[in-house]
């Protein structure tokens, strides 16, 4: 797998990335939006994190996807494990304008869904800030359960823990 | 052409579609020379990768960097590739990593830039990174490139030269590399 598989939802497609893609980011992390989140210095450096999500896929078969609804670009979800990360992240980001649809939620379930018939992690988990309240939320209706246990990188962070599907 | 170099054998462009770049500029995704393949990363080229970046011989390009900041720009090798259609190659030697060597180009703006580098100081004064570059250099297909290099690197100076690189000393500094020196490539090449 060279490149993120397109998987198709009810309302959303999960598509790989294209470099276009990377002007929406740099939006994002502009705006109050991104508060919760360690926004990138620069071009450059959005560049770096970006690009590495795309080429995770060549490397380890997992990393990000593009969310789109009607042709229109509206998030990312993503599946890495960067050497920081204890264990394997499913994470999330939705634009803004396209919050409140469901959307995070549908994307969330299509990528946790291949992650554990196709990448097989030896576990999962959603590193959120503690203040990111819609994020927690979404996590708990994807039946993530917080571990207050769980190693972390930074101490702002809540675990929550997705369950292996029986 | 430097005596003793053996010119290296292009094989016949097999260039990948074109992805988000409009077809402008594009490589092979392998390349060989006499001694070396040039290929794709794999994830068990990362640990001698980290050990480079995160160790002194990476003081003129930035480094050295924290290990998961060095395995965010390894990604991002690979990374740029599926966005870009070119991108830098592993130097593989006897099947082992011991470089990179390609074009970078990050933000849209910015210049396509050649790259070079080997990770380990046994590997040098072989003739290795000058093989791999030329190899590449013969093979782009794309806008005029540039090197950015520290000015204390002399090998990697002289490198760029023995490439048919020149100064160009009225070029603005880099923002990332302030004491760099621009070379601009070699067209003849191409």
């Amino acid at each position: 797998m060279t490149k993120a598989p397109t998987i198709i939802g009810k309302r959303i497609r999960l598509r790989a990335h294209v470099m276009k893609d990377m002007d929406a980011f740099w939006d994002f992390y502009q705006s109050p939006r991104a508060s919760h989140m360690d926004v990138p210095k620069n071009r450059a450096h959005l560049w770096y994190g970006f690009a590495a999500e795309v080429g995770s896929w060549a490397l380890s078969g997992m990393g990000g996807w593009a969310i789109e609804t009607d042709g229109a670009l509206v998030g990312q979800v993503a599946i890495t494990q960067p050497p920081h990360f204890p264990e394997t992240e499913i994470g999330w980001i939705l634009f803004d304008g396209f919050e409140g649809l469901g959307l995070a939620n549908e994307a969330a379930r299509l990528a946790l869904e291949y992650t554990w018939t196709e990448i097989h992690p030896k576990s999962l988990v959603s590193y959120i800030d503690c203040k990111n309240t819609r994020s927690i939320a979404l996590a708990k209706r994807l039946g993530a359960v917080e571990d207050p246990t769980a190693a972390r990188y930074d101490d702002a962070d809540v675990v929550y823990r997705h369950p292996r599907p029986q | 052409m430097t005596p003793g170099f053996t010119k290296p054998k292009i094989p016949a462009p097999s260039h990948s579609p074109d992805i988000g770049n409009g077809g402008a500029a594009s490589l092979p995704k392998m390349l060989t020379t006499r001694r070396l393949v040039l290929r794709p990363f794999a994830l068990s080229d990362l640990g001698a990768y980290i050990a480079y970046y995160t160790g002194p011989r990476t003081a003129g390009v930035g480094g050295p960097k924290p290990r998961h900041v060095v395995a965010e720009r390894f990604h991002a090798m690979a990374g740029q590739w599926a966005l870009r259609g070119f991108g830098r190659y592993a130097i593989a030697l006897n099947d082992v990593a011991i470089g990179h060597v390609g074009v970078l180009k990050i933000d849209d703006p910015d210049q396509h830039e050649m790259t070079w580098s080997l990770w380990d100081a046994v590997n040098e004064g072989k003739g290795y990174a000058f093989e791999a570059a030329h190899v590449v250099l013969r093979a782009w297909s794309g806008p005029n490139l540039v090197a950015q290099i520290d000015r204390d690197n002399l090998a990697s100076i002289r490198l760029a030269e023995r490439l048919g690189f020149v100064e160009d000393a009225g070029a603005p500094k880099p923002a990332l590399m302030p004491n760099a020196r621009t070379f601009r490539g070699p067209e003849a090449l191409r």
